[in-house]
């Protein structure tokens, strides 16, 4: 199942920034606003957090500032 | 930020408490990156009038005119806003000013339709159909 940042849920959103290794403290809970605070963060300190591709329609930014991976699919996928 | 960035495939019961084999579980058999060498985030709540206009608040908060400009390109606040702040946001940005309405507040009014007429204008004509004025909405709800 695939979520964009805006719905992914608390414990989704906390997975994904620890699959990427980006470091908080602090709550595990996450507002609209804390997320975009987050991926700022990370993207002003030069980091290229990643998402997993095929991406859905999105603006070339997102292209230049995320790592996209493509992950094999699984037969009958 | 682009609000419709992708976050990943996950399970339908993701955890946050598991050694990195269970992250890669949850993302396609990918590894977890090792923790990055920068200054951890602070996960903070935050009290009081945390946006500004048009710059990032310093807790990282989304400006207003991005919240009215999501607002008024898909029809809809972003996740999570409480029931009272869209009311505030509609009320100021997405109902035009009326001096009958508005009473001591018409100016004040004005002032914040002006910002919305600029920050919509970069939306093209999404900053002039009738979803960014919500006055008949309103006036069906009572308010």
């Amino acid at each position: 199942m695939r979520v964009d940042v805006e719905h992914a849920t608390d414990d989704e959103f906390t997975a994904w920034l620890h699959w990427n290794g980006i470091p908080f403290t602090g709550l595990h809970e996450w507002s609209f606003d804390s997320k975009c605070a987050i991926i700022n963060h990370v993207l002003s300190n030069g980091l290229k957090p990643r998402l997993i591709g095929p991406l859905g329609n999105c603006s070339g930014i997102v292209l230049d500032l995320f790592e996209v991976v493509d992950i094999p699919r699984k037969e009958g996928e | 930020m682009d609000v419709e960035s992708v976050v990943g495939s996950t399970s339908s019961e993701p955890t946050n408490n598991s050694p990195n084999n269970s992250y890669s579980e949850l993302f396609g058999g990918l590894e977890a990156a090792p923790q990055a060498a920068i200054t951890p985030f602070e996960n903070v709540r935050h009290s009081g009038r945390l946006r500004k206009y048009e710059n990032v608040g310093i807790y990282g908060d989304v400006p207003v005119c991005e919240v009215i400009r999501f607002r008024a390109k898909n029809g809809r606040h972003i996740e999570g806003m409480s029931a009272e702040m869209q009311e505030e946001y509609d009320y100021w940005y997405f109902t035009p000013p009326s001096k009958r309405k508005d009473k001591e507040d018409y100016a004040k009014h004005v002032r914040a339709w002006n910002r919305r007429t600029k920050w919509l204008a970069s939306l093209g004509s999404i900053g002039t159909t009738p979803i960014t004025d919500l006055s008949e909405e309103r006036r069906a709800r009572g308010r």
